[in-house]
């Protein structure tokens, strides 16, 4: 009682933060919950959400439409709550996200090369969210590495871990290798003005 | 309308534009019986459709972001893959794709490339297509023809062997063959050279074999009489007393009416060393046996001996024993009736011992003259001067005559003895009555004589529309078998009677066949040592008519 209790103090701390993100991050969302817990899960999700005060229909979800960043990080506690999910599973759902995105397929044309794909990645937070910024740091393709940095976004460590898993996943997209790693090296959580997370692979 | 409201309007258009076209992506994608996916230049797959993952049974999560190499059984050829779509080439190769569960599907796979305007590649869609019945198809087809092949193989092997075997075959043949050709040049030679004559008839009467030694005989060549009909043959002088010889009498004289001369009617009879005088200086022996294979006759063949100079010195033989019995036959009837006188007491009285020694003597010397009395008829028979008197007379009285003459011996022998008269009037016969009444006392004899006391003789009489048979039946010792085949031989003895009774010339049976057969009878027995003897002989029924042409 007292963790729900917790967790609804913290959906209605993370709800009134602003800052939207589009409908499409939603549903990849719906995608992942659908393959891990079947029609059921999704349900108790949405059943949790609506426990909460912020009731949610994925299936009503609008790829193009708005919705606020603090409904997306509570889905997060949501699942780790109810299905006692770990950090790693969160990674996981970050690494499927790209899976799952019809924007993935047509965002293909920024796959070209890692390059190029690090030039169009502040444009693409763009399209996606509201707040906050990305800045494509740093790309050397020859000592395998690149920097990113994201600005402004202050919600909760847990996005940290599912922004790691996403960057895995898009960096295997680009870059053929056994062993692509996303370390985050500053963490608004941890003290930082940002989060700055460094892509290596070999 | 404010601007930014105008465009904010105009971005959702666009918006639920793009989603629109999405769900037609998803749902074209979806109903797309071809598993597709969609493949980064890399070589990561980044998207895949509906009918992927029912072929591979990966879903999105398990697949997306793998090298889609990892798909197939050949990693190489799915690296190369990649590099070749890159390179601009066309790409459709068959490949062996590895499902989730590592089940082998083979599937032909043909590549895309995909461009932006600028012609810079975003990667290739993959189009898998299975090929599973195709290659199943072709498997099976592989296998079935292998089959075949191995089956074509093993029947020309099967036929190399044949051929092996039938060469074999063709040689045990050729051998056989070899053997039998000599064999039958053999048989050839042995026939030839024979020293009996020897006839082959086959199985429609017709001569298929005449050895030189018959040729001889019949002054006949085998050119001119072989492959001749009966009738044909029948045309030689000297072959024609043999044909006669060989075929009932009722045959010829039923096929001469027959216009067709059908030969398969004449019938080569089985005859046992039948006496055939061809002419004064050739006496033939002839015997004919049918062939037979599997019981079933094929020919007969005739084997003829010649018995001339046998027959020659039968003749000096007779002639001596005639001579002999007549010289021996005038003392002994002197002595007869010397002794006769003696015992008639004419010339003096004798005593009991005198008596006793002259009757045995006498008794002896009624034998002797029996014996010698025989002998002559033994010759007259074997001479042919065996003269017959028939008459037509009922056969009754002379077998009571008989039966009346041992009534004494057969009580003296206590031995139960029966004639059992028959209740009709029998036919008659024409017959020499002497020389019946001969036979049917040397059949009476023969039974009381070797019948032990106590024992039973049955003389029974029958007749039907041909012939008149007489029966005389005894408990007597029998004969053994192995002997049977000799009792109407001259002087032949059973080893068993010899045995019981010292007396017996062995001309009996003879002579009575002999008498019989001069009858046109017939004669015979059956026996069986220790148990009795069946003697018969049946004498052919006569008309007066028959009797009327007979003294012509």
């Amino acid at each position: 009682m007292s963790e729900n209790i917790s967790l609804k103090q913290e959906a209605d701390r993370l709800l009134k933060i602003p800052g939207n993100v589009k409908g499409v991050v939603f549903q990849t969302h719906y995608k992942y919950i659908l393959y891990r817990t079947g029609e059921e899960g999704v349900k108790t999700v949405e059943a949790k959400l609506e426990e909460l005060g912020h009731p949610l229909k994925f299936k009503e979800i609008k790829s193009w439409l708005w919705y606020s960043e603090g409904l997306d990080v509570l889905i997060f506690l949501i699942l780790k709550d109810i299905f006692n999910w770990d950090d790693s599973d969160i990674f996981d759902m970050g690494t499927s996200a790209p899976k799952y995105s019809f924007i993935v397929g047509t965002l293909l044309k920024t796959f070209i090369s890692p390059k190029k794909f690090f030039e169009e990645t502040p444009k693409y937070w763009e399209k996606h969210y509201s707040f906050g910024q990305m800045e494509a740091l740093e790309i050397n393709e020859d000592q395998k590495y690149a920097t990113v940095r994201i600005k402004d976004y202050n919600f909760h460590p847990i996005s940290c871990i599912y922004f790691k898993g996403y960057f895995t996943r898009i960096g295997q997209f680009i870059i053929k290798t056994n062993n692509f790693q996303v370390e985050e090296k500053k963490c608004v959580h941890r003290g930082d003005t940002y989060h700055e997370f460094l892509l290596t692979w070999e | 309308m404010p601007e930014d409201i105008k465009l904010k309007e105009k971005y959702q258009e666009l918006q639920e534009s793009f989603e629109d076209l999405q769900l037609y992506f998803e749902q074209f994608t979806t109903f797309l019986p071809i598993a597709v996916c969609s493949i980064t230049p890399i070589g990561v797959i980044i998207s895949i459709n509906k009918f992927f993952q029912e072929l591979t049974d990966y879903n999105e999560m398990e697949i997306v972001g793998r090298p889609v190499e990892t798909l197939f059984l050949e990693k190489e050829q799915g690296k190369m893959l990649t590099r070749e779509v890159i390179d601009g080439e066309v790409v459709e190769k068959e490949l062996n794709l590895i499902n989730k569960k590592g089940e082998k599907i083979p599937v032909t796979v043909s590549a895309s490339l995909r461009k932006d305007k600028e012609e810079n590649i975003l990667g290739y869609f993959l189009a898998i297509i299975e090929i599973v019945r195709f290659k199943k198809f072709q498997e099976e087809l592989e296998k079935r023809l292998k089959e075949k092949t191995k089956e074509l193989e093993d029947r020309t092997k099967a036929l190399e062997n044949s051929r092996g075997g039938l060469l074999n075959i063709l040689e045990d043949m050729e051998e056989s063959k070899n053997k039998e050709e000599e064999e039958k040049n053999k048989t050839l030679a042995i026939i030839t050279n024979f020293a009996d004559g020897l006839l082959v008839f086959d199985e429609h009467s017709k001569l298929s074999l005449i050895n030189s030694q018959a040729e001889n005989f019949f002054n006949v060549t085998a050119k001119e009489t072989c492959e001749r009909s009966i009738p044909e043959l029948i045309k030689f002088p000297n072959l024609s007393l043999l044909i006669n010889l060989l075929i009932d009498v009722s045959q010829k004289e039923e096929n001469k009416e027959d216009k067709k001369n059908d030969q398969s009617k004449f019938e080569i009879r089985e005859i046992f060393r039948r006496e055939l005088l061809i002419k004064d200086d050739l006496v033939l022996e002839v015997s004919s046996i049918p062939l037979l294979k599997d019981d079933k006759k094929t020919g007969a063949l005739v084997v003829i001996h010649d018995i001339t100079r046998e027959k020659m010195i039968e003749v000096m033989k007779t002639e001596f024993v005639s001579l002999a019995a007549h010289q021996l036959r005038t003392p002994l009837s002197a002595i007869k009736w010397t002794l006769k006188i003696l015992l008639d007491g004419d010339l003096g009285e004798l005593n009991s011992e005198q008596r006793d020694f002259i009757e045995k003597t006498y008794k002896s010397n009624e034998r002797m003259i029996d014996l010698i009395n025989s002998l002559l008829d033994v010759a007259r028979i074997e001479e042919g001067r065996y003269l017959y008197k028939p008459v037509l007379t009922e056969i009754e009285p002379i077998i009571q005559f008989v039966v009346n003459s041992y009534k004494d011996e057969v009580a003296n022998k206590k031995i139960n003895f029966e004639y059992l008269k028959p209740k009709e009037k029998m036919p008659k016969v024409l017959v020499d009555v002497e020389k019946i009444r001969l036979v049917i006392q040397n059949f009476i004899e023969n039974a009381i004589n070797y019948t032990p006391a106590g024992g039973q003789v049955t003389i029974s009489l029958k007749h039907d529309k041909k012939e008149i048979e007489l029966i005389i039946k005894d408990s007597g010792v029998g004969i053994p078998k192995d002997q049977q085949a000799r009792v109407f031989t001259k002087f032949f003895r059973a080893a068993n009677v010899m045995r019981l009774e010292t007396t017996g010339t062995g001309l009996g049976l003879f002579i009575s066949k002999n008498i019989v057969e001069a009858h046109q009878g017939r004669i015979w027995f059956e026996s069986e040592e220790k148990k009795g003897t069946t003697f018969h002989f049946a004498l052919p029924i006569k008309t007066e008519f028959d009797e009327f042409i007979t003294g012509f």
